[in-house]
């Protein structure tokens, strides 16, 4: 056979842009792999024209799926019997149904005799135990017991079982024991509460709930008998447990408890499994739906084994002897996906434990010899972050695949895999619980392209429907299937007409099946998934569903109805804030503690991503005339933009209202519970809130935190509730030194006099006649927090003022120039200060403001004593002649770098921020106000700060680059850090000051300069300064 | 090295002989925090350790601060081979304990950490490197709202990545290696924790041995530890 046609076609797929092809197939896999084998077999049948690549397999099996689905039925051997036709009933993807006349076990067909017993099948690890290895015949007898034992508690074919399980032998063994009687299995992980794994199982009405009742080392919450028998209740149908790790006890269980342990021990004659039909349930799985309780996905058994042999065996080349392992747990189909892999002739490695570090799974994988590892975006990311270097700290020679799963991988995933795990295939996959398999694949004959999975799933008629048509590159659109395939679910559970099922796949495109999910065909013939299409907003970066925030406010008795949208911010079209409206009960207002009281339950039970900026009450919501809430109706009101569909509405008036509500506008507001807090004082805002926290009343103002009983993760709930309300961070450390309400509350006060917008701190009260105070301004971060360290190691009797940055606080904008802010600090100094003489100074870029007040004060004729620079330097640009050929010469290197690391689609995103950085820049020399100030600096680094932060450092660097020191006349101290950094300041000083400075080295670096220890030497030296 | 395989053997051993304590290993102890704290063992307190407890609002914590105290002077009896009552210690800046120096003593190279929670106090000693221990136990609800106070942007994205049924547990899981390793380095949250990264900092070593059900233990070290011993110290007061 000549394979060269399918190397050519897999190289010009990988022509097109070769520097995002992280990975090539060699000549060996190609020829080799169990692709090429089953197209030379389907040639060999006469149904295939050869030689066949990838695509001609591809068009083969979507046009003729039944012969397809047949042949790959033979050529893979599974173990069935009855009539292989009518391969499929029908042509329409929602009804047709596979193999009605084949009969198989689906627990038979992964346990074949066709494997050696002794070939290992399971390798369970769960931490604090050694790990356990069950071969082929060991795993099949435990199963048979175990049937057995099912078997004579009363289980029958089509009966349902509820499991919850951690992912460890006993596991596999319970599944494929249920599979064997041919009833069916729907399973939860340990950590679920007993609402949640009841929302599931209630609906299913299992005849016997199966579970692991050890308590682990990482459960948390109640304990997991407690749940259990709370689960067990719940469910009238339930004739009994089975405990699955040994003998335990549940005091509060009303049903029969069994000891799966000791009743297999004691099985005489094992049962015979049965034949069942191909379309037997197997498998029920949950989706969270975007309304209401979780959806019951019925999968058939040979659907599900037929579907996953060839994702297995085609697209992994997974081989027997392999050995895969897939990071998941009971409650997520990836488990359900591994199980199968047993019926190649693999083993499967569960891992039962917690990621304690990040190295953790690879060092299983080099541990275990892994062939096959399965992990998630999430997983590389950490390691890419903790700086791992997989390939070399460990012997992974036996890895061959990396599958990914859960999320949409990043190109730079794919990057760091290449160049710290290896020259290896990394298949992007990407399904669903709804099919309990994939959409897109990856394909062992075709190259692996940054940020792409390599193929669809074969067979599977997928497509991308776009605006722009069907499978257009680079149009994103809905992904669909219009072909029959047997991984097609069965059903929802409970759906007698069929109607929820229609409504959930069928209803948005007539005829195919529609996903859910965004997607992109490639010019390299790949598919790239951008996320889920429905409802879903992009809050900072993260995706949140809205159904993830309506469950937790189900539990309010105080809402009625709610709704959550995204505002989009008019500057930057890819971010927004969420927008949530409440409908409350009669004669309920939305006022502080309700709404600290959701935004603590969605922070818990979802998580902070999922709080929502803004909270508004509303008479009503958007609903149309069937009485549908209308997200996008309420989505356009908040945008300011006119209503799509407001003919479709029942009640458009209600979007006046919204549209035109006052917390609304974008200059970030006051919330009502803020506003509270401040007509009532800090001091009783901080009590109430201690003594909630707390759990005591009443509290005096001179009661201290820790005598309360308040401990450090108490003090950090305490500090993030401040800053929520007060919009003040204060370090942890403040309640070392004051631990009393009173004292907390004058620290989080700006104190007299009260500038516009808290501007003006006094760091340090200072005694009388101690001398003129010293103002210090502040650096890069904005706030004079920073400087708290530095201000408690003082001794000197002055006080010592702190000017704070505009822009993170209401009513003003982030500066650009240092002009404009050394006049407008000289206000702000001149209101505590009318007249000199002055002391000024700053840390880092707070020098540079400082020396611009001083050079102004001085003109204007005020006596300024002392510029005090800490550390202060200035850009590069305007560094002595050497060093500034350095920062030139060596800026290109950095740029080539980071663009390197980007990949194309990275870059064209940075390239465009920049393009809009540097019209900003030109837009300032014109004197005109920046736009895009958080775009400026470091945009990957800076990304988890709020957006106002990012703001004021964009102004900064923008002011800084700008800003051409002029020689100062007046006396000027440099404290310099003794660990310098890149350029040394000195020379410029020098240049600027001349005689009239004053060299003071200090400990530490930049950064560490204002930290213990180091900061106790800085401290001496401004004592020192401040004393003359 | 990772501990997490710690066993803590069972039956609970006297404070007075502690396995010997070479500068290579780690030594942790876990105490129970509910027997009361009898006349006897209260003279073993020294006079600040008495008023602070008396200081509590609720009883119940006052109990805990002695026993805790009284298990960590018990301990350092045993490896100092002194009597407790008579050890002196102070308190550095930040509020760690350490031992007090008095001028013509010789540097025993003995550091130690203790943490409470409930009713368990879990004790770290080594010799030659400095050790922090954090014990805390597995609340139904961390304040994960308080992430972007103590959390590098790292441990953050980790915190982010996991599943919202597993997040309250990795939460309280990164807040004690944090703990751990601030109380190591003795300057608790003085320093700006979110500078500082438990995932991947060079040097020190953390780690989260397997300790009582329902709790989360963490202990750090300025150096990797060889080994590392658990014990269960007894309920018997030496006097």
């Amino acid at each position: 056979m000549d394979g060269l046609p399918v190397i050519r076609e897999a190289q010009q797929l990988g022509e097109a842009a070769p520097e995002t092809v992280l990975h090539t197939p060699s000549v060996a896999d190609m020829l080799g792999c169990q692709m090429a084998e089953f197209a030379a077999w389907l040639a060999g049948q006469g149904l295939l024209a050869e030689p066949a690549g990838p695509e001609a397999l591809q068009r083969y099996a979507v046009q003729d799926y039944r012969g397809f689905w047949s042949a790959f039925l033979r050529w893979s051997g599974l173990d069935c019997s009855g009539e292989a036709e009518p391969v499929c009933t029908g042509d329409d993807c929602e009804t047709a149904r596979f193999f009605p006349g084949l009969r198989l076990n689906y627990a038979a067909n992964l346990l074949s005799p066709r494997w050696d017993d002794a070939a290992p099948a399971v390798t369970a690890l769960v931490p604090g135990r050694p790990a356990e290895r069950l071969s082929r015949g060991a795993l099949r007898q435990r199963v048979a017991r175990l049937a057995t034992v099912l078997q004579q508690l009363g289980l029958r074919p089509g009966d349902r079982v509820g499991a919850v399980m951690r992912n460890d032998a006993e596991a596999v063994v319970a599944a494929l024991a249920v599979a064997a009687l041919g009833a069916t299995l729907s399973t939860a992980a340990p950590e679920m509460g007993s609402e949640a794994i009841l929302d599931r199982f209630a609906q299913l009405d299992p005849v016997l709930l199966l579970a692991h009742l050890r308590p682990a080392a990482q459960d948390t919450g109640l304990a997991l008998t407690t749940r259990l028998a709370q689960v067990a209740r719940g469910l009238p149908a339930c004739r009994g447990v089975v405990a699955l790790d040994g003998p335990a006890e549940i005091p509060e269980l009303l049903l029969p408890l069994h000891d799966a342990a000791a009743l297999c021990a004691a099985v005489r004659a094992e049962a015979a499994w049965q034949e069942h039909p191909f379309n037997q349930p197997l498998f029920i799985l949950f989706s969270s739906g975007t309304t209401g309780q979780p959806k019951c996905i019925v999968h058939g058994a040979g659907g599900t084994l037929i579907e996953h042999v060839k994702e297995h065996r085609l697209h992994s080349e997974l081989r027997p002897g392999d050995k895969l392992f897939f990071q998941t747990s009971c409650g997520w189909m990836m488990w359900n996906w591994q199980l199968s892999a047993l019926a190649s002739g693999a083993e499967i490695v569960t891992y039962s434990g917690p990621i304690a570090e990040a190295d953790t799974l690879w060092s299983l994988v080099e541990q275990e010899r892994v062939t096959h590892f399965g992990t998630s975006p999430g997983y590389l990311k950490m390691s890419e972050t903790a700086r791992l270097h997989p390939a070399r700290d460990h012997d992974l020679s036996a890895l061959r695949v990396i599958l990914s799963t859960g999320s949409v991988l990043d190109e730079a995933r794919y990057h760091w895999v290449r160049r710290k795990v290896g020259d290896l295939p990394l298949h992007s996959i990407s399904g669903g619980t709804d099919i309990i398999g994939c959409f897109v694949l990856g394909h062992p004959q075709r190259p692996v392209h940054a940020g792409q999975s390599q193929a669809r799933s074969l067979g599977l008629d997928v497509r991308v429907l776009s605006e722009e048509g069907q499978d257009r590159p680079g149009a994103v659109g809905e992904l669909v299937c219009a072909n029959p395939f047997p991984s097609r679910p069965l059903g929802f559970h409970g759906d007698a007409d069929g109607s929820r099922f229609h409504q959930a796949y069928f209803a948005q495109n007539p005829g195919v099946w529609t996903h859910g999910d965004l997607a992109e065909a490639t010019p390299e013939g790949g598919i790239r998934i951008h996320g889920r299409s429905d409802g879903i907003m992009k809050v900072r970066g993260i995706r949140i569903g809205p159904a993830e925030i309506y469950r937790v406010l189900r539990r309010f008795p105080e809402i009625r109805d709610a709704m959550v949208v995204l505002q989009r911010d008019p500057e930057v079209a890819s971010e927004g804030r969420a927008v949530l409206a409440l409908v409350l009960e009669a004669g309920r207002t939305l006022d502080g503690p309700l709404i600290a009281e959701i935004r603590r339950a969605l922070a818990r039970e979802a998580s902070a991503a999922h709080v929502p900026d803004l909270f508004l009450q509303v008479a009503e919501l958007p609903v149309t005339h069937t009485g549908k809430p209308s997200e996008a109706a309420m989505r356009d009101a908040v945008n300011g933009l006119p209503v799509r569909n407001l003919s479709a509405l029942a009640n458009p008036g209600c979007l006046e209202a919204l549209r035109h509500h006052p917390a609304l506008r974008h200059a970030p507001l006051a919330s009502p519970l803020a506003a509270r807090a401040a007509a009532a004082g800090t001091l009783n805002f901080l009590r109430e809130l201690w003594q909630e926290l707390l759990g005591i009343a009443p509290i005096a103002a001179e009661d201290d935190f820790f005598a309360l009983g308040g401990h450090s993760l108490l003090a950090a709930r305490l500090f993030a509730e401040i800053e929520r309300v007060k919009g003040v961070r204060l370090p942890l450390t403040t309640l070392l030194r004051a631990p009393t309400v009173a004292a907390l509350a004058a620290l989080v006060d700006a104190p007299e006099p009260a500038p516009p917008g808290g501007r003006l701190v006094v760091m340090r009260e200072g005694e009388a006649g101690a001398g003129p105070p010293l103002f210090l301004i502040h650096s890069m971060a904005g706030r004079v927090m920073e400087l708290w360290a530095l201000q408690r190691a003082l001794r000197t009797g002055r006080r010592i003022y702190g000017i704070q940055a505009q822009g993170l606080e209401p009513g003003g904008a982030a500066q650009s120039c240092v002009h404009a802010m050394a006049a407008d600090y000289l206000r702000i100094l001149r209101e505590a200060q009318p007249r000199g003489p002055y002391w000024l100074g700053g840390y880092s870029f707070g020098g540079l403001v400082a020396l611009e007040m001083a050079q102004r004060l001085r003109r204007e004729g005020e006596v300024v004593e002392q510029l005090i620079a800490i550390d202060t330097s200035v850009h590069p640009r305007f560094l002595p002649g050497p060093q500034r050929m350095h920062h030139l010469v060596s800026r290109p290197l950095r740029v080539a770098r980071d663009m390197r690391t980007r990949g194309l689609r990275g870059n064209l995103d940075f390239l465009g921020k920049k393009g809009m950085m540097l019209l900003d820049r030109a837009r300032v020399r014109l004197g005109r106000p920046a736009r895009h100030l958080d775009l400026v600096g470091d945009l990957t680094a800076d990304a988890h700060l709020p957006e106002d932060l990012r703001r004021v450092r964009g102004g900064i660097m923008l002011a800084t680059r700008n800003y051409r020191p002029r020689p100062y006349a007046g006396k000027v101290t440099l404290i310099h850090a003794m660990q310098g950094g890149t350029y040394d300041i000195l020379p410029t000083w020098r240049r600027l000051a001349g005689e009239n400075l004053t060299l003071l080295p200090t400990e530490g670096d930049h950064l560490t300069m204002i930290q213990e220890p180091q900061v106790r030497s800085l401290a001496r030296r401004l004592d020192a300064v401040l004393r003359d | 090295m990772t501990v997490g395989e710690l066993s803590w053997p069972w039956p609970p051993r006297a404070a007075a002989d502690p396995p010997p304590l070479p500068p290579g290993e780690i030594h942790l102890w876990l105490a129970r925090l509910d027997a009361p704290v009898g006349a006897a063992a209260m003279a073993l307190l020294a006079p600040e350790e008495r008023t602070r407890a008396a200081a509590f609002r609720r009883p119940a914590l006052s109990q805990a601060y002695l026993a805790a105290h009284l298990a960590l002077r018990r301990l350092l009896g045993g490896y100092l081979r002194r009597a407790p009552a008579g050890i002196g210690l102070i308190r550095g800046p930040a509020g760690k304990p350490a031992l007090r120096q008095g001028p013509g003593d010789a540097a025993p190279g003995l550091q130690f950490n203790l943490s409470h929670a409930g009713d368990w106090a879990l004790l770290g000693f080594a010799r030659g490197r400095a050790v922090g221990v954090d014990l805390e136990p597995l609340r139904p609800d961390p304040p994960l709202e308080a992430a972007s106070l103590v959390f590098s942007p790292a441990e953050r994205r980790l915190l982010d990545a996991q599943d919202v049924a597993s997040r309250g547990t990795t939460f309280l899981r990164l807040w004690t290696r944090k703990e751990a390793r601030l109380k190591a380095e003795g300057q608790g949250f003085s320093r700006d924790p979110t500078r500082l990264c438990t995932l991947s900092e060079q040097g020190w070593w953390i780690d989260t041995p397997k300790g009582p059900p329902d709790h989360l233990l963490a202990v750090a070290a300025s150096a990797r530890p060889a080994r590392c011993l658990g014990h269960i110290l007894s309920e018997q007061i030496e006097i």
